[in-house]
């Protein structure tokens, strides 16, 4: 039983890391994806908010999926979401000062992310804590590697450097860390991901681009 | 009805839940956040006016539209020059400024204390070679100029706009100070 | 006066537009701008529910919270004021003009996790806007969404009868062109020195 369970915990991660991911395949909560990801840094620190309340709420959710009346469990989850979001809005004020000065707002628009609540919705609300929690954990690191990897190609490009140390001489392509910048590299790499998975045999989900 | 008041109250049981949590986490991290606010501050004054041994908020003044603050430098407590906090429009951000200025109304020292300026262009104003030009000039010197120049503020080339925008800061912080000290209120 | 709202206007419509300057919004902005017919209802319906939205989270953050030293629930008071408000709106449009509702009915409920919607008043109060900057910036931020809104659905429209690579069909090349307007819109800068 127990070998099973592992199993399938494994797979709960790889399918938020890969065939799920929430920002390359499932073009959810993108907002902040190309926001942050001027550097390796910051899309990491964005990330492990992401991760964190992602994996909370889950959990949160599904402690307490008997007791959350469902005609409410919206605003509900919703007010979950937000309640874990301020915290780390807080501590982030009080203890990450520099990181939480370039990205305090987008921090708070966690709140919002359509994946946070869709998937408290489609899985904590019926699942148990553990599997909930894994669930979480594997969409947040999707989602972190997701930041992490663009950050990293812009500011490779955009400053010549990775997470602060510098490569290659000044600024190659300074475009990269402008906005601009920003959407082409996920565009690139979307369409890199579909292109992975046609090769695959699958189908590249073109995206209904909800958020 | 019945039905109703069993939502109601089990989404107000979740509200207060959320709230004290959010109360409690509040009351804990506020302190820190204040304190390290305060440090900051402290040490960016220290940075621009290091032989001073007291430097303390005398007036507050609005630059820009915004709230700024007119700081004393004593030593021994005698006055050795002044701390104004500033504000100057820049390329696309607002540039948060301090700059010290000296008892005869000249500026000794600029710092950038926050800005959104382009990358690779604009931010260059944090760079200590920016910010020396501001070193000894006084009001009728603050003009921005493109080519090189000692006695005027040479710009950045490829980012005018943000240099013009910390001259402006610098600038109406020196006439905020000019005002308040003729005015008296010192 | 007038001044500093025309200035917050053309900020936050053109210059720190909220879609290309910002990364705002995108969450709605990929979806709704296949057809220019459900970009123009969107458009409509968010300038006006963002605008309302802010004034009342204006008038509750600084007329309740503040004085109330409950600050720090700002993000809960926020989304809680843009779900109720569109959730009211709903009921009440259905009743009202059925019609009306019937044509925009579905953006009301997208509008709820539209990251501008709540990015707006977090803005206005870590600015401590007063309320005539708030609704400024209200209006500008819908006035710039609609902008972005009908630009990319007009581009869109023409890339359906485009040959386009396969991997690249959909949002890719969705961001491309997003990424090729940023790069227009990135010559308003300095437009007014600031």
């Amino acid at each position: 039983m127990s070998d099973s369970a592992k199993i399938s915990y494994g797979k709960l991660i790889t399918n938020g890391i890969f065939s799920e991911n929430p920002v390359f395949k499932l073009a959810l909560s993108l907002c902040p994806a190309v926001a942050v990801t001027t550097s390796v840094k910051n899309g990491f620190l964005m990330g492990v908010a992401v991760l964190f309340v992602m994996t909370m709420v889950n959990i949160t959710v599904s402690i307490f999926r008997n007791l959350i009346n469902p005609k409410v469990r919206i605003p509900a989850y919703i007010l979950i979401i937000a309640t874990y979001v301020s915290m780390t809005d807080m501590f982030m004020a009080a203890y990450a000062r520099t990181a939480y000065r370039e990205m305090g707002l987008y921090i708070q628009l966690i709140v919002v992310f359509a994946i946070i609540i869709s998937r408290a919705e489609l899985f904590a609300s019926k699942n148990k804590v553990v599997p909930s929690a894994v669930d979480g954990i594997g969409m947040g690191l999707g989602f972190l590697g997701a930041l992490v990897l663009i950050g990293a190609i812009r500011e490779l490009f955009g400053k010549g450097s990775l997470m602060g140390v510098s490569l290659v001489g000044q600024n190659p392509l300074l475009i990269a860390i402008l906005p601009t910048g920003g959407f082409f590299v996920i565009g690139l790499l979307m369409g890199l991901f579909n292109w992975i998975e046609i090769k695959r045999g699958g189908n590249p989900s073109s995206g209904g681009g909800h958020h | 009805m019945n039905d109703y008041i069993k939502i109601t109250s089990n989404l107000m049981i979740i509200c207060a839940t959320a709230g004290l949590i959010l109360a409690a986490t509040w009351a804990s991290t506020e302190p820190v956040k204040v304190r390290k606010e305060a440090q900051e501050l402290e040490q960016a004054l220290k940075g621009l006016m290091p032989q001073a041994d007291s430097i303390q908020a005398v007036k507050d003044i609005k630059i820009a539209g915004k709230e700024c603050k007119i700081y004393e430098a004593k030593q021994g407590g005698n006055l050795t020059g002044f701390v104004v906090s500033s504000y100057g429009k820049g390329y696309s951000s607002y540039i948060k400024l301090l700059v010290a200025i000296d008892a005869n109304n000249t500026v000794t020292a600029v710092d950038v204390l926050g800005h959104a300026e382009t990358p690779g262009l604009g931010d260059q104003i944090t760079e200590g070679w920016f910010k020396d030009r501001f070193k000894g000039k006084s009001l009728e010197h603050l003009v921005v100029v493109k080519g090189d120049t000692q006695t005027d503020v040479q710009a950045i080339s490829g980012a005018t706009i943000s240099s013009r925008g910390v001259t402006r800061g610098v600038k109406d912080a020196v006439e905020a100070l000019k005002a308040a000290r003729e005015g008296g209120l010192k | 006066m007038f001044k500093d709202l025309g200035t917050i206007f053309i900020a936050s419509a053109i210059i720190n537009n909220f879609v290309f300057s910002r990364y705002l919004g995108l969450c709605i902005f990929f979806g709704v701008t296949k057809k220019m017919e459900t970009a123009v209802g969107m458009s409509m319906t968010f300038t006006a529910v963002m605008v309302i939205s802010a004034a009342l989270s204006w008038l509750v953050y600084n007329l309740v919270m503040l004085p109330l030293h409950l600050g720090f629930l700002k993000i809960v008071l926020f989304i809680g004021i843009v779900a109720g408000f569109v959730q009211g709106a709903d009921t009440v449009l259905k009743k009202l003009n059925p019609t009306l509702y019937y044509k925009l009915g579905i953006y009301l409920v997208l509008i709820t996790t539209n990251c501008i919607i709540l990015a707006v008043p977090v803005i206005n109060a870590d600015e401590k806007y007063n309320f005539m900057q708030s609704l400024t910036l209200g209006l500008g931020s819908g006035a710039g969404f609609s902008l972005a809104l009908i630009l990319m659905a007009s581009i869109r429209e023409r890339l359906e009868l485009a040959n386009i690579p396969r991997p690249f069909q959909g949002m890719p090349i969705a961001f491309i062109v997003t990424g090729l307007i940023a790069l227009a819109f990135l010559g308003f800068s300095g437009l007014i020195t600031l």
